[in-house]
């Protein structure tokens, strides 16, 4: 070839390749496209606290070239050692989740009509601050209504003081409701109790799915493979629950039990367990109040627990309404009682009923009887905190909601919540002008959505802080764009009944996305604006939080988390009196706490004295004393309550919290309970997560859909097809599902997992909580999720 | 030379699925959207198998995570016509995107159900291609994968053990199933090992492999339920 046709075959080669962009045809091989960031690769972590639920596990955020792209479990964090559930893994989606507001939006539009416009910091700050001022020049500072989250970080600390120094009493958190209730059984205590798991030998789970709903299944399965790893299998797990969750499946002995009365196959455990007298008399003797008959100076005779439940729960009548059989009754009750370090713990499935507090005393009077109180492997009192202050500032005006109501006796956290929007609605005993949601979503959760719904629309100015849009945001006046745990820094506490005191440590994995800002730090500018003198000295929340990190160094108790063998060396020191000096200073031990991950006291509850009863009175009572002085200890008024609340019993044996049932009202044959299914993936905002939703029902196969979970024979006696769609219709509303057959389901219980049917751009499936009939816990007024009944018909 | 093989606790797992979303996130799985999911297109390289016998009250329900097993004998690399899908040099059963044409022989052949053809581009919004694991790279449509072990973080364990001037020890390879199981279920590493934990945990009378009379000598092992622990009869 000439070299001048050589070089003009060139260019024109050249430009023509060019002109094509060879490179695009090269990127539609795939390999280009869509690649991952294409940088020097240098990795490295992040110690951090995943906050996709509140169970407060460690994790590692490996970044590369400081973007982050996973999520790992921190394996020296003593809840999680390590492990993760799959939302927790998967909760890198948040970050750039589609819904996710990414700046501050005012509304445009009707309420409701989900039209907004962006507006800049300033202007949404500026504008909430005025509203508020106005309250605080108009001596109204109570018509600030502020509902907060459930997480256990120092915002609630934070938010606490805000409240009491702008004068407003309206601050409602939502608490895990199974501790709220428990820690009712205990006379009301707040901080609720315990369970030392680790020392356990025997879990008997009432309604409590442990590897997949309550506090934290990564806790329970790491606690499960401890049990397992000895030679002699350590610990045992028994699951008592309507329908054979994968929890019920993975434990060594699952009871199927007719769905809501765990509380009187509790007492049926009690009867055996006294006639047998396999219970530790000592200890009922000196450390519980109500068990034998009591006669008063004036002859009046206060039946006990004993000859109650001897009276009622004979093994019979209990297998009868149970439908567990007898020879199962008998040895779980002798297994119980003689298993040394045998703890019985209510899950949701036992307090989300009507008669939720009286159930849940029922079981926890098996810890009781046979004087698992107090012990080593056994239920004990809460972990305290050396930062968690109380607030004592006497507010202008009483509470929206107060704690206590003629309706419900013990009424708060979640169950105050409840009673709002009556409250709201009515507007006394006064108005509520301004209304800041933190990371709540009642309009979606809650079985009276309709209400939250109207009470928003009917506060003149509500702005929610969230990080997703979601239900509760679409009704508000401001939407703040809140950031995600990944972009946070705070100290969290992690699982209220754990047995130890563990601090985990936030910290930002990256800057914050978009234009949002970590909801704390919006507080404290609002509280500065507002009051600058009691606030000043934080420049931001980050100092707030490393005050409080400063206190915890100062305390010079406890050990950062470290490895098992160090934490046995460190425990075999502290029992002699000796103590490993770890760190010089505070900037020492700071560096230290980010790099592990947190704080924890492991030495702490080896070396106290045992015996410690948890409540207020440090009995445990069988009556309980506050119910009774609350119906002026008349059990003709206490059954009167109780019959209101629509239960039937006697009442002496209520406050026993030995609830026997009369029979039911006679219900349409064709109903069934409803029973929510409690889910890994279903943890948090799992189900707005795209590859969650993927995985959604996984152990089922089950995709992007929710589902109705009917026995095989009920499916038959109903004439019903797997696979069918199908009506579940509650007197409150239907729902159109299809039908999955689970022969591990107690017939005449329909099943439904719950927290599905979700707005915005991860939708799919149906929401249940809107069929959901609008019963409440007869005592602390928190939903009775479990108490609705169904019918399940074809839909074609 | 190792042979690596994977050993899974069906008493110690709960079945909470978090080895499916790990494997997920770390190799880089899209999620696959409503439509594909109901036509059976959604990839799981890590998937959950349910079996259940018996009937109420007296009912059993076996959950098996799901791997590929990475046959000492895999059925799908003799079919493979291209040779996209081999055994490589470290015992591996792997996959070379580029050769597959999409043929899915081998999907066909795996008795295991653990092989997935991407029958779409994969699904990732460009915001999220920035998260992504720069270590894994993503699949184009029209070829066939599967679980590898995580052999990328091989690689890397290799460099550092070489850079350390040291054999590669029991624990360097992990896999993110692994890493994740909050149950520590999954044990890992080199079968011929006689001191390695999977090898001890392969070799006990508890371990059992899938339709072993198939002949494909998985190098997945599950340890059984129930048996070798003292259990409460029910």
């Amino acid at each position: 070839m000439e070299r001048r046709k050589f070089l003009t075959t060139l260019a024109w080669g050249t430009s023509a390749l060019t002109v094509l962009q060879l490179d695009r045809l090269l990127a539609a091989t795939g390999y280009h496209e869509g690649g991952p960031y294409n940088g020097p690769l240098l990795t490295n972590y992040v110690s951090s606290t995943c906050g996709a639920c509140p169970g407060g596990c460690g994790i590692r955020v490996r970044r590369v070239d400081d973007i982050p792209v996973a999520i790992e479990g921190n394996p020296v964090h003593p809840v999680n050692r390590g492990g993760l559930c799959p939302v927790g893994v998967a909760a890198m989606a948040l970050l750039i989740h589609p819904d996710r507001i990414r700046q501050p939006l005012m509304r445009s539009g009707p309420r409701g009509s989900g039209q907004f416009k962006p507006v800049t910091w300033e202007t949404a700050e500026q504008t909430l601050v005025e509203k508020l001022a106005e309250l605080k020049s108009a001596g109204t500072p109570e018509q600030l209504l502020f509902l907060n989250h459930g997480g256990n970080g120092l915002g609630a600390e934070l938010l606490k003081e805000f409240m009491a120094d702008f004068g407003s009493p309206n601050l409602y958190s939502v608490f895990d409701p199974s501790a709220q209730v428990c820690s009712t059984v205990w006379g009301g205590d707040p901080a609720g109790i315990s369970y030392d798991l680790e020392n356990a030998h025997l879990a008997l789970c009432f309604g409590y799915p442990v590897f997949e709903g309550g506090d934290n299944p990564v806790y329970f399965a790491g606690l499960r493979q401890r049990w397992l790893s000895v030679e002699e299998q350590k610990g045992r797990l028994i699951v008592i629950d309507p329908r054979l969750s994968a929890t019920a499946a993975k434990a060594e002995r699952w009871v199927p039990i007719a769905s809501g009365t765990h509380g009187i196959l509790a007492l049926g455990l009690a009867y055996l367990i006294i006639k047998e007298r396999l219970y530790d008399e000592r200890f009922v003797k000196e450390s519980c109040v109500g068990f034998e008959d009591e006669t008063d100076g004036h002859g009046h005779t206060t039946e006990g627990f004993k000859s109650l439940v001897l009276r009622n729960y004979y093994p019979a009548f209990v297998s009868e309404k149970t439908g567990v059989p007898l020879d199962q009754i008998i040895s779980l009750a002798r297994m119980f009682a003689t298993t040394s370090g045998a703890i019985a713990l209510p899950g949701a499935g036992v307090t989300t009923t009507v008669d939720g507090v009286i159930q849940a005393w029922a079981v926890m009077a098996l810890n009781a009887l046979t004087g698992r109180l107090g012990t080593r492997g056994g239920v004990g009192k809460p972990v305290e905190y050396v930062f968690r202050k109380a607030i004592h500032q006497e507010p202008a005006a009483p509470p929206l909601v107060s704690g206590s109501t003629q309706q419900f006796p013990y009424l708060s956290g979640r169950g105050a919540i409840e009673s709002l929007p009556e409250r709201i609605l009515a507007g006394t005993p006064y108005r509520i002008k301004v209304a800041i949601l933190n990371n709540v979503n009642p309009v979606y959760d809650s079985p009276q959505a309709n209400r939250f719904r109207q009470s928003l629309q009917n506060i003149p100015f509500s702005v929610a802080v969230t990080c997703l849009q979601d239900e509760t945001s679409l009704l508000a006046d401001l939407i703040l764009p809140d950031c995600t745990f990944l972009e946070k820094f705070d100290l969290v506490l992690p699982e209220s009944q754990f047995a130890q005191p563990v601090i985990g440590l936030t910290h930002p994995a990256i800057a914050p996305l978009y234009e949002s800002r970590q909801a704390e730090d919006v507080f404290l500018a609002l509280a500065k604006r507002l009051h600058p003198d009691p606030w000043q000295q934080w420049p931001d929340y980050k100092s707030y939080v490393m005050a409080r990190g400063r206190e915890l160094y100062q305390s010079n108790a406890g050990a950062l988390f470290s490895d098992q063998f160090t934490v046995s060396f460190e425990s075999l020191l502290a029992e002699r009196g000796w103590r490993r000096k770890e760190y010089q200073n505070f900037e020492d031990f700071w560096e230290q706490l980010k790099a592990a991950g947190g704080w924890w006291d492991p030495i702490r509850r080896e070396t106290e004295e045992t015996g410690r009863v948890p409540g207020v009175s440090g009995k445990f009572q069988f009556q309980s004393e506050a119910l009774s002085a609350r119906f002026d200890r008349s059990p003709e008024r206490l059954h009167k309550f109780l019959l209101s609340a629509g239960l039937n019993a006697n009442g002496s044996e209520q406050t026993l919290g030995s609830a026997r049932l009369a029979d039911e009202p006679a219900e349409p044959s064709d109903y069934m309970s409803l029973h929510l299914i409690e889910l890994t993936t279903l943890r948090g905002e799992g189900a707005r997560i795209e590859k969650i939703a993927d995985m959604i029902g996984y152990y089922d196969n089950i995709k992007w859909q929710c589902w109705v979970e009917l026995s095989p024979d009920t499916a038959e006696r109903l004439r019903l097809q797997p696979n069918q769609m199908v009506w579940v219709e509650s007197p409150h509303g239907r729902k159109q599902l299809p039908l999955v057959l689970n022969p591990g389901l107690a017939p005449g219980v329909a099943a439904v997992p719950a927290g599905l049917g979700r707005v915005g751009s991860v939708s799919y499936g149906e929401n249940i909580y809107d069929i959901l009939a609008p019963a409440r816990e007869c005592l602390t007024g928190i939903p009775a999720l479990a108490a609705t009944k169904v019918r399940v018909y074809s839909a074609g | 030379m190792a042979r690596w093989g994977m050993v899974i606790d069906l008493d110690k797992c709960t079945a909470c699925g978090a080895c499916m979303a790990a494997c997920r996130e770390e190799n880089n799985i899209p999620a696959s959207g409503p439509e594909l999911a109901g036509d059976g297109r959604s990839i799981f390289w890590m998937d959950m198998l349910t079996i259940t016998e018996g009937e109420y009250p007296n009912i059993k329900k076996r959950m098996l995570p799901r791997p590929c097993f990475q046959c000492e004998n895999p059925p799908c690399t003799k079919v493979c016509p291209v040779g996209a899908t081999y055994k490589n040099e470290d015992g591996l059963v792997a996959q070379i995107y580029a050769r597959c044409i999409g043929c899915r022989y081998c999907v066909n052949g795996c008795p295991y159900n653990a092989k997935y053809f991407n029958w779409y581009p994969p699904r990732f919004r460009d915001e999220e291609k920035r998260y992504l694991n720069p270590d894994v790279s993503v699949r184009p449509k029209g070829v066939v994968e599967k679980c590898s072990f995580c052999a990328h973080r091989l690689v890397r364990v290799r460099e550092k053990a070489a850079a350390e001037n040291r054999e590669i020890a029991d624990g360097d390879f992990t896999t993110a199933c692994q890493d994740t199981c909050p149950a520590k279920a999954i044990a890992f590493g080199d079968l011929d090992n006689p001191y390695s934990e999977v090898s001890r945990l392969a070799h006990s009378v508890r371990a059992f492999t899938l339709l072993e009379d198939l002949g494909t000598r998985p190098k997945v092992f599950y340890l059984t339920e129930g048996e070798k622990h003292g259990r409460f009869k029910i």
